[in-house]
């Protein structure tokens, strides 16, 4: 017997950790497809900040989705893992990916190539002091 | 493990004292004597409340405030607590920029403002470069020299028994409105909202486990307990300098006097040294919490003891915090920022304080270390006492002047 999950409590709004246990984002939405005459079927776990202010607001996500299209086009897609990825789901949901291999680190690497790296010392990695 | 305790009590003493406690603490004595000690004390007994909750939260789920109220309470609810912390640590981070700017205009003479891009460039330079460890614990260190407000009280001894008497809360006198708005305000600059996922996401910082849940009472307790006698001293010396002169404070050149009294001319670099350095431990402190509110909130890589090559939207964050906040202070007198920062911290505190009370008593983040029953009533007394706080605190600031 599959036990239920509850979505709402123990999926959306959680840490998305993936299978290196790096931060991916928070769960800004679940994607469900309808299908006929049966149950919804969850196919995704959805992170983006303009799912995340839909919720607050409709047109709050709206104008920020806008302003991530002006300021970086090809950036705006939402990062989507599918649900067959998730594979423990609580406090945290862990998914069994690689968050460097999908679009979950856009605006990281963005923000690192256009501001942080021409900063001094902006190009050194690992931990402060090192 | 004592070496971290004695850490960890010293940062907290460096968390409690800010412009805020200095500016409200200093008002408070000047315009009331000693009979708003109890405001300091109510504040106090408050914020070692929270934070002991929570650092056990941190400690024992690895998760900060910011995370869980997200993860438990949605989106739509966080937006509203993480939206007015961050302008209202805008408002806090530009008056500890401002006294700080203060601090150095009353060591060389210059008009403040042309200390205030310079400040922010070197709060900036200094989370930019600087390990959680360093800032912490090296502004923390030199921080202790705000124990000169103490050690000057005893210099200058007050009359102890009504020192004690202050400390059982009491009708005002006179100007009532005025009263009750320095008494919001106190309480506020003593429990600011920004310390509770502070103190949090420094505890996730430092790795603190559940085997650290002493040190955290402990750290909690005598840290913040400490601080608040700091606050205390500035009281009793604002109530015997300033208001035995009949001066009401404008400006923090006038809050000099309570150093100078006991110390004579050392009182003055004495007084500079001490703001200078609450004012850099604070806005540190807010700099970060707005980066590590909106990363923890959204998922994001944060630490502060990263490059900011490794976690650049965190960095970018207080990176955009400092200048707006910098703005605000160069075209607002410092001494108003302050005091208006602190009577909002008592409006937004409900927002941050009721949610806490949900997470304590979740067994999915605390498992076995949940409240028990009197925490319980001691954080609704906390929510029932901050809501009217919060109630009251705008009306204030219009009858108070």
């Amino acid at each position: 017997m599959v036990e239920p999950l509850p979505l709402v409590r123990d999926v959306l709004d959680k840490q998305i950790y993936d299978v290196n246990h790096d931060k991916v984002g928070k769960v800004d939405g679940i994607v469900l497809i309808p299908r006929q005459g049966r149950p919804l079927r969850v196919a995704a776990l959805q992170s983006d900040m303009p799912t995340a202010w839909r919720r607050v607001w409709q047109r709050l996500g709206d104008w920020v989705e806008r302003l991530q299209q002006k300021l970086a086009p090809d950036l705006a897609s939402p990062t989507r893992i599918a649900f067959e990825h998730v594979v423990r789901s609580g406090i945290d949901v862990d998914v069994d990916i690689d968050a460097k291999r999908t679009n979950a680190y856009g605006w990281e690497t963005w923000l690192r190539r256009r501001f942080v790296e021409k900063m001094p010392g902006g190009k050194g990695s690992g931990e402060k002091g090192e | 493990m004592v070496l971290q305790l004695a850490l960890g009590i010293i940062t907290a003493i460096g968390g409690f004292l800010d412009a805020g406690a200095i500016a409200t603490s200093a008002l408070a004595g000047a315009l009331f004597g000693f009979q708003l000690i109890w405001a300091v004390l109510l504040g106090t007994f408050c914020v070692i409340l929270l934070t002991e909750m929570s650092g056990r939260l941190a400690a024992v789920s690895h998760h900060t405030v910011a995370d869980a109220v997200r993860e438990r309470l949605g989106f739509r609810y966080f937006a509203i607590p993480l939206v007015t912390e961050l302008l209202q640590d805008v408002l806090v981070l530009s008056a500890e920029i401002g006294g700080l700017s203060v601090a150095l205009h009353l060591a060389t003479g210059f008009d403040y403002r042309i200390f205030v891009p310079l400040v922010a460039l070197f709060l900036w330079a200094l989370l930019w470069f600087g390990s959680f460890s360093l800032i912490e614990n090296g502004v923390a260190f030199v921080g202790l020299i705000a124990l000169s407000f103490v050690v000057g009280s005893f210099i200058t001894p007050p009359p102890w028994n009504e020192v004690a008497r202050g400390a059982i809360p009491s009708l005002p006198l006179k100007d009532s409105g005025q009263y009750w708005l320095i008494a919001v305000s106190v309480v506020g600059s003593v429990l600011e909202p920004f310390l509770l996922n502070f103190y949090a996401s420094g505890a996730v910082e430092e790795k603190w486990t559940v085997k650290t849940l002493g040190m955290n009472r402990a750290i909690a307790g005598l840290g913040m307990s400490f601080g608040a006698i700091i606050s205390i001293g500035i009281v009793i010396l604002a109530a015997l300098t300033l208001g035995q002169r009949g001066i009401r404070v404008d400006s923090f050149e006038q809050v000099v006097l309570t150093l100078v009294a006991p110390f004579g001319e050392w009182g003055l670099s004495l007084f500079v040294a001490s703001l200078a350095i609450a004012c850099l431990g604070a806005a540190s402190d807010v700099s970060l919490n707005m980066s590590y509110a909106v990363s923890q909130g959204f998922g994001w890589n944060w630490s502060e003891n990263l490059k900011p090559h490794e976690d650049a939207r965190f960095a970018c964050v207080y990176t955009a915090a400092i200048p707006a906040a910098a703005l605000v202070v160069l075209f607002f007198d410092p001494l108003n920022v302050t005091m208006i920062a602190m009577a909002l911290n008592a409006v937004i505190a409900p927002l941050i304080v009721f949610p806490l009370l949900i997470l304590m008593n979740d067994t999915a983040y605390l498992r076995e270390h949940t409240n028990g029953p009197i925490g319980n009533v001691l954080v609704a007394v906390v929510i029932v006492l901050a809501c009217l706080f919060g109630l009251v605190a705008i009306p204030l600031e219009v009858l108070g002047g």
